[in-house]
């Protein structure tokens, strides 16, 4: 900086001016060097972990084929943020301002008054068949709009997709995750008395809705699993009175066996993350080991020859690997299996029995069932096995399943004596909360998001 | 900008120019008064809606206060953020922004004559301890 002794700053500066204008060009960039010294600097390593306040008041009805729609899209969309634990909504009977037009400026003011950090707008227009949905996301701490907001078109009949797309863009802009919103669930659904039990294929939106079932329940079908492109499905089967595998298109609900070998049973199927092939277990005379069927030619390759049972199969996303659930040393654990070379490494290292391990999408975590000293936990660990953690504790929780941007689990939960339901869990070990379903449910599969 | 100068050159000749300075050269800023501000940051820091990848984000944001310690909110901008993708540096500075502006709302209760040590802020905000992944 340059030295002056002046006592007469404001005559040194008209005095400067000409030198000033070459020093302008770098005080303009960064102001902090303004203060002598440099700014006031701290560091903050600690912080909240609470749910963000919002707002969504009922979406603008820009025509009145829209109206029977304004309020229901907002629902969804808050039912789907609000799920997450990670936002809290204000009701709108706590609402000062209005939202009445679409583009009219948002009074910051009304909505701080109530302390919402963040506030969606949405817009709605029908013509026949035809849905257009428009939504808007404000920080309205800063009084600025996140994003540019987002137009939809659809078929009205897809409404709810549209609200669930809504919600995935405004997750993703708040967190910087993925969204996971537009996508479904199979499981199998229960039904019946306890000594007869009936058990269906079932698949549901996300959050619930649009309940159908895939097979009638005449014969009992365990374990459905999406395809990487959520449009094929695999399940086990017994209505050859063997446990068998089954292909089945979601749309058209055309099925097949895959495979049939006689004296054989074959289950816990899954597909490869290109959708090629399918990976499961093969109980032969006594022996269960993992195979891998390629759908186009029919061949099918031995994965594993051991004289214990590998079962519970999952593919890495990239393909590489498969993670698999053995007794080979005694008790039941987690393996990994490098698919070119063979190679197999042993993954778990905890106290207990491991099973059902499925592997993220995002590739970075392989989440698993637990049981130790009478308890079940639903857990996650690193692919290399370290830094486990257990999610949950109860009478019984298996079968974790994630959702498509690896931060959310949903799993079967039993309590003592009382009917399987499904829950979700956030990656964190919180927000836990149970998923509705028309009756008993249990083993579930998230597909990934709809295209 | 012709504020910006002549700010950097009366500053070049204040009596006092280091924040916190030497004893000799009149009152500075407490470290009572920094760590108040600190901590009021702190309970509007919230990371909760934070994805894995944006709680990896060092990230240091710049802004200057009213001489009533209430931050501009115009001023508030991104200094520098390491770590992380852009959709995540973009969540970890809308969520030091969102502290900054959340908690200055009612004021830091900073002493006004000593408006010169405070008047720019750079708050640097590192979620290492706040992660669990």
């Amino acid at each position: 900086m340059i030295a002056l002794t002046s006592k007469h700053p404001r005559a040194v500066v008209a005095a400067l001016s000409a030198l000033a204008l070459g020093i302008a060009s770098l005080l303009a960039a960064s102001p902090a060097q303004a203060q002598a010294g440099g700014p006031l600097r701290i560091e903050i390593t600690e912080g909240v972990i609470e749910p963000v306040p919002y707002a969504i008041p009922d979406f603008v009805a820009e025509n009145a084929a829209g109206q029977q729609y304004a309020a229901s899209l907002a629902r969804v969309v808050a039912n789907n943020l609000s799920g997450t634990g990670l936002l809290r909504e204000i009701p709108a009977s706590a609402h000062l301002g209005r939202i009445v037009s679409f583009d009219s400026p948002v009074q910051f003011s009304d909505w701080r008054a109530i302390n919402a950090q963040a506030l969606i707008t949405g817009a709605v227009l029908v013509n026949g068949p035809n849905i257009t949905v428009k939504f808007r996301l404000f920080d309205v701490v800063s009084g600025q709009q996140l994003g540019d907001g987002l137009q939809l078109d659809g078929r009205t009949d897809n409404w709810r997709r549209m609200a669930h797309r809504v919600s995935d863009a405004v997750y993703t802009r708040l967190t910087g995750e993925s969204g996971y919103f537009d996508s479904r669930v199979v499981f199998i659904a229960e039904s019946g008395p306890r000594e007869n039990r009936r058990k269906q294929v079932a698949i549901m939106d996300q959050d619930g809705e649009n309940v159908q079932f895939l097979t009638d329940g005449s014969a009992l079908a365990f374990a459905p699993r999406f395809s990487p492109t959520g449009d094929r499905l695999l399940f086990t089967s017994y209505e050859t009175g063997a446990p068998r595998v089954y292909l089945m298109d979601v749309a058209t609900r055309r099925r097949q066996m895959l495979g049939d070998q006689p004296g054989t049973m074959a289950f816990a199927p899954r597909f490869s993350p290109d959708g090629q092939s399918v990976v499961y277990s093969l109980a032969v005379g006594g022996t269960t080991n993992l195979y891998l069927l390629n759908l186009g030619s029919g061949q099918r390759f031995q994965l594993t020859d051991t004289r214990a049972i590998d079962t519970a199969p999952s593919f890495s996303p990239d393909g590489q690997s498969v993670v698999f659930e053995s007794d080979r040393e005694g008790t039941s654990q987690l393996y990994v299996m490098d698919i070119s070379t063979g190679a197999t490494r042993r993954l778990s290292v905890g106290q207990g029995r491991y099973s059902t391990p499925v592997w993220s999408p995002r590739g970075d975590l392989i989440a698993f069932t637990k049981s130790n000293a009478g308890r079940f936990h639903i857990g996650v660990m690193r692919v290399d096995g370290s830094n486990e953690r257990l999610l949950t504790a109860s009478y019984l929780d298996e079968g974790p399943t994630w959702a498509p941007n690896g931060r959310v689990i949903m799993f079967t939960r039993e309590q003592a004596g009382s009917d399987a339901a499904l829950f979700s869990v956030d990656i964190s070990g919180r927000n836990l909360r149970r998923v509705p379903t028309p009756g008993p449910a249990s083993d579930p599969s998230w597909s990934p998001l709809m295209p | 900008m012709a504020d910006a100068i002549t700010d950097a050159l009366a500053a070049a000749l204040a009596d006092d120019p280091q924040p916190g300075g030497g004893g000799d050269a009149g009152p500075s800023i407490t470290q009572a008064d920094i760590d108040g501000l600190r901590l009021a940051v702190e309970e509007c820091w919230n990371v909760g809606i934070l994805s894995s990848d944006a709680l990896q984000v060092v990230v240091t944001i710049g802004f200057e206060m009213s001489p009533d310690a209430h931050p501009i909110p115009g001023s508030v901008r991104l200094v520098e953020a390491q770590g992380g993708g852009q959709a995540a540096q973009m969540t970890a500075f809308e969520a030091g922004r969102r502290a900054i502006e959340e908690c200055g709302m009612n004021g830091f209760g900073l002493p006004s004559e000593l408006y010169d040590q405070w008047r720019l802020v750079e708050i640097t905000f590192n979620p290492a301890n706040m992660s669990s992944r």
